[in-house]
């Protein structure tokens, strides 16, 4: 076994809007040019309802 | 997710219930919700659930920075930020730089530590960088069955060793927490060939042993998202009662394993520093005199 952490790549990072243009949120979006960047007014939010918990925490990982 | 957080340092009062203690320190978190790893057992999953547990990076570091001065200013004595509890300290280090900033940060504090803990070998940043007392590297090592089975994505044992070897060649000073110990086929062979590996490669300055503990719906969870390999992980005979309200094994053998461990460390080094962690008095009170109390991992003394 190896390691994952530099290898880890998100598939989707959340942006809160009021960082959004801040140089260390661009310097680490750079380190990872193909992720989806979805860009969010609020930072807390509730886990989706559809989604059972132990789902919710693995999909999580990627994001 | 990158974003902000209000809140950087909490502080934790060393009590977990009436009986079961750690030692005060504050908790320094600016990754939160989680980390990479999918250590089957992780409580972070269990905490951050209401929160939805993706990873956050907060990034506004001026305000951790400033909250750190703050607690300072108003402390005497030693004083611990203890950047393991909450997440690893180093799996991500490479995309944050956090120990480029926080290492240098707190060499200019005679008396305020910076206590990292990891499962990981991301060390690059830093071997960097110039080493201080007010730094303290702390790996989590398991048996490599356990870390196999029950820490998915972490470093090896070996990677783990390497890394703290290079860390403690470079000038920093290291230790290691065997937690959570765990009961699985060939155990006693298993721990011992970790110790012989971790003592024959370093010279920690301290090693803190613990062992599984889970809240009952944590486990629930645990088993939710990890299925059979979190069942055989809780397919024992937990006992309840302890003032954190966590399952863990019973008295007896927790004080095996504390026992075994303990004359394994003490086979390499007869005066190395052995604390336990998070346990309760009864085990306590057996080991009282084969540990150093009031010293574990999570603090600097």
């Amino acid at each position: 076994m190896m390691d994952t952490a530099k290898t880890f790549k998100p598939k989707t990072i959340l942006l809160w809007q009021k960082v959004a243009t801040h140089p260390e949120a661009q310097r680490i979006l750079d380190l990872f040019p193909s992720v989806d960047v979805k860009l969010i007014k609020h930072q807390r939010f509730s886990p989706p309802r559809d989604i059972p918990p132990g789902q919710a925490l693995l999909s999580g990982k990627k994001s | 997710m990158i974003g902000q957080a209000s809140s950087f340092v909490g502080h934790f009062d060393g009590q977990l219930g009436s009986t079961v203690r750690c030692c005060p320190y504050y908790k320094l978190v600016p990754i939160s919700n989680g980390c990479p790893y999918y250590c089957t057992y992780c409580y972070l999953g269990y905490v951050y659930r209401k929160f939805t547990s993706f990873i956050k990076l907060n990034i506004n570091y001026d305000t951790m920075f400033k909250q750190i001065r703050k607690v300072l200013a108003h402390s005497s004595g030693k004083v611990s930020f203890n950047m393991g509890e909450m997440l690893d300290s180093l799996a991500l280090d490479h995309v944050t730089n956090l120990t480029t900033m926080l290492i240098p940060f707190f060499s200019d504090f005679s008396k305020a530590y910076l206590m990292l803990l990891t499962k990981s070998c991301n060390v690059d940043n830093l071997l960097a960088i110039e080493p201080n007392d007010q730094t303290v590297v702390s790996w989590s090592l398991n048996s490599q069955h356990a870390v196999s089975k029950y820490e998915l994505g972490t470093a090896s044992i070996d990677e783990r060793i390497k890394a703290a070897k290079l860390c403690q060649e470079h000038g920093y000073r290291i230790r290691f927490r065997v937690d959570p110990g765990i009961l699985h086929p060939n155990w006693q062979a298993e721990y011992a060939n970790l110790i012989q590996k971790a003592l024959t490669a370093t010279r920690p300055e301290n090693i803190t042993l613990g062992m599984l503990r889970l809240l009952p719906r944590h486990f629930r969870l645990a088993i939710e998202a990890y299925g059979n390999r979190a069942r055989k992980l809780c397919d024992h005979n937990f006992t309840k009662g302890a003032s954190d309200g966590k399952l863990r094994y019973p008295p007896k053998q927790r004080i095996e394993f504390y026992t075994f461990l303990i004359n394994a460390i003490r086979s390499f080094d007869k005066n190395a520093s052995i604390s336990l962690c998070r346990e309760t008095p009864e085990v306590w009170n057996i080991l009282k005199d084969r540990c150093e109390l009031k010293k574990c991992n999570c603090v600097i003394w």
